[in-house]
């Protein structure tokens, strides 16, 4: 994010956006990473973007850390490998903000941060039985054992 | 109030913290349920009743676990998860992908169940679909060189289902080791892709599956077999990209290539005999790979010459010295040695089209050096006007790795070779010239020489 590149180039200055949190906080992220997200280059072209996009679904803390994500990925030459490790550190958060990430994802359009924190999730419950998985994420609106024993019988293969 | 003990004992904990999860929407836990193979997908249906019925809805299923197939085929509760996939993607949703894995043997009388479920499957929403119909007596009879001529019965090959209404949806099928009649099915009228491997074909042409998809654009077949005039068509064939790798008739080795695909821009060719009449109109194609070790070519024709003077865009070359030794020029012929290539191709009134203006790349495998293959070479960087880079694979790899040590002698073959190829005069100021060992994956060497003129 240094501004390394505006002695090569004539002068171009780089397009911000403006985004604003739901607790108020005002980010600035460049037009090149905000195009990641299908909602925000929507609102580029329609030219919505020259004021603050207000993003009532996002709180700071997470806003903060979807414009980061969002500059790793725009940056260029990073290698695949080093670049895998960041999202690895990345997504290696608690429950709560790894859905809040998700959620963000979601309604940003951002593919590459929804496969990347879905795909972690995915992970958590691969091999889990159903309680294990019930406990991970407090789940907690249950069936009756009579409900639960019909649907584990209908499919019971899967139980085994 | 009335659960049991059990449950209050295991609930009791989580009574008080927050369910992170369900605070996601629908769409976002079947995208998450997405990653997960079948078995774990199913286990969520367990969790509540929100997520009784979430796993039904997922875009993406892959159902290849075999030993699990193999269970569910042979019990009820096979027809039951279907019926949930079924409903749910008939009524509500589309699948993006759906896998699925048979492990199929006619013995055990389930081909009606199978045809049931193919049936079910084509009739669905489901974009991109892949049915395998394995049948470990079979993989033997196909190599990874294509079929092998042995007295296995074909008639162990599961044979798709007739006359199945199929989706609209439908853009990409792949089926293999299975048996396909195209001219028996109903018309897939949204498929563009096609991909078939271990797959008899029984229809004598591929006339027979341009008219059941009409909409197709790849077409690739592989380890297929095919009738010896599957490819011979005289109307237009109005595929974009042909992929046929080592396919080959059931009784003998070798079948004919005669067609017409105005639209081709993609063709890749490998196999061991082939014989290539005519592909006629392809004045599109962009990238051309050849790789046939006994192409054989029809009297009347003057070879893959024929071929590669029509094509007027063409990028990317590749080919085998199998193909350029003796008839890339013309039919063999006692004078091969001796003739000049531009001098042919005046006498002939052939031009190079491709060569003036569009190929950038070419590629040779399986270089061994021979005379004729240089005066392809030699003739080929004489005239490449906007050639970018030729990768030549030698052959031997021992006698690669002995020169590139160091080890060879000055008036050795390979130094020759190298030599030779170093002189050649290059139309393109910009062309590399890359000499390298046969690509291979386990040789822990790999080198190779640019030559900078």
């Amino acid at each position: 994010m240094s501004s390394s590149s505006s002695s090569s180039l004539p002068p171009c200055p780089k397009k911000m956006i403006t985004l604003k949190s739901s607790d108020g906080e005002t980010f600035q992220i460049e037009e090149t990473a905000a195009l990641q997200s299908k909602t925000l280059e929507n609102m580029i072209d329609e030219n919505c973007a020259s004021t603050p996009i207000p993003l009532r679904s996002i709180n700071g803390k997470i806003l903060a850390k979807v414009v980061e994500f969002c500059n790793k990925h725009a940056e260029v030459g990073v290698d695949a490998e080093s670049l895998h490790a960041w999202d690895a550190e990345f997504v290696n958060v608690e429950y709560t903000t790894l859905f809040d990430y998700i959620l963000a994802a979601n309604f940003l359009e951002i593919p590459t941060l929804l496969d990347l924190a879905s795909g972690v999730v995915g992970d958590m419950i691969k091999g889990k039985t159903p309680d294990e998985i019930r406990k991970m994420f407090n789940i907690n609106d249950a069936f009756s054992p009579e409900e639960e024993e019909e649907v584990r019988r209908a499919n019971q293969w899967a139980f085994e | 109030m009335d659960r049991s003990i059990s449950r209050q004992r295991t609930r009791a904990h989580t009574s008080q913290a927050t369910d992170y999860i369900s605070r996601l929407p629908d769409v976002v836990l079947v995208y998450i349920l997405s990653f997960l193979p079948l078995k774990d997908c199913i286990k969520t249906s367990a969790l509540s009743k929100r997520w009784k019925y979430l796993w039904t809805k997922t875009s993406r299923l892959n159902i290849n676990e075999i030993e699990i197939i193999a269970k569910l085929v042979r019990s009820n509760f096979y027809c039951t998860i279907c019926e949930d996939i079924w409903t749910s993607s008939t009524t509500c949703c589309t699948l993006d992908k759906f896998q699925l894995t048979f492990l199929y043997d006619v013995y055990d009388r389930l081909t009606k169940k199978v045809d049931v479920w193919v049936r079910y499957a084509w009739a669905s929403n489901i974009k991109d679909m892949e049915l395998s119909f394995f049948n470990p007596g079979l993989l033997k009879y196909f190599d990874e060189r294509g079929p092998v001529r042995t007295g296995v019965d074909l008639n162990l090959l599961y044979e798709l289902p007739h006359n199945c209404l199929v989706s609209k949806v439908l853009s990409s099928l792949n089926m293999n080791c299975c048996k396909l009649r195209a001219s028996a099915l109903k018309v897939f009228p949204s498929l563009r892709r096609i991909f078939l491997k271990q797959v008899v074909i029984l229809d004598s042409s591929v006339r027979a599956l341009a008219s059941k998809f009409p909409v197709l654009e790849d077409l690739s077949l592989e380890n297929c077999v095919i009738s010896k005039q599957f490819f011979v068509c005289e109307e237009d064939l109005m595929i974009k990209r042909l992929y046929v790798t080592n396919c080959k008739p059931n009784e003998i080795p070798t079948f004919e290539i005669n067609l017409s695909i105005p639209h081709l821009v993609l063709l890749v060719l490998h196999g061991v005999y082939a014989k290539l009449t005519s592909i006629r109109k392809a004045t599109q194609l962009l990238d051309v790979t050849m790789d046939i070790r006994h192409l054989l070519v029809s009297e009347e024709k003057v070879g893959l010459a024929s071929l590669l003077s029509g094509l007027r865009h063409c990028q990317n070359l590749t080919l085998t010295s199998w193909c350029i030794q003796g008839n890339f020029f013309r039919n063999g012929g006692p004078d091969i040695w001796d003739y000049d290539p531009e001098q042919y191709f005046q006498s002939e009134c052939l031009s190079f089209p491709c060569l003036e203006n569009s190929l950038k790349k070419i590629t040779v495998n399986g270089f061994t050096g021979r005379r004729d293959e240089m005066k392809v070479v030699h003739f080929l960087l004489r005239n490449a006007r906007v050639l970018e880079e030729i990768s030549i694979f030698y052959e031997d790899a021992e006698e690669y790795y002995r020169g590139a040590m160091g080890l060879w002698r000055q008036n050795g073959r390979f130094y020759q070779i190298f030599c030779e190829l170093l002189r050649c005069q290059r139309a393109s100021a910009r062309a590399e010239v890359i000499f390298s060992s046969p690509p291979r994956e386990n040789v822990s060497y790999k080198g190779s020489y640019y030559l900078v003129q």
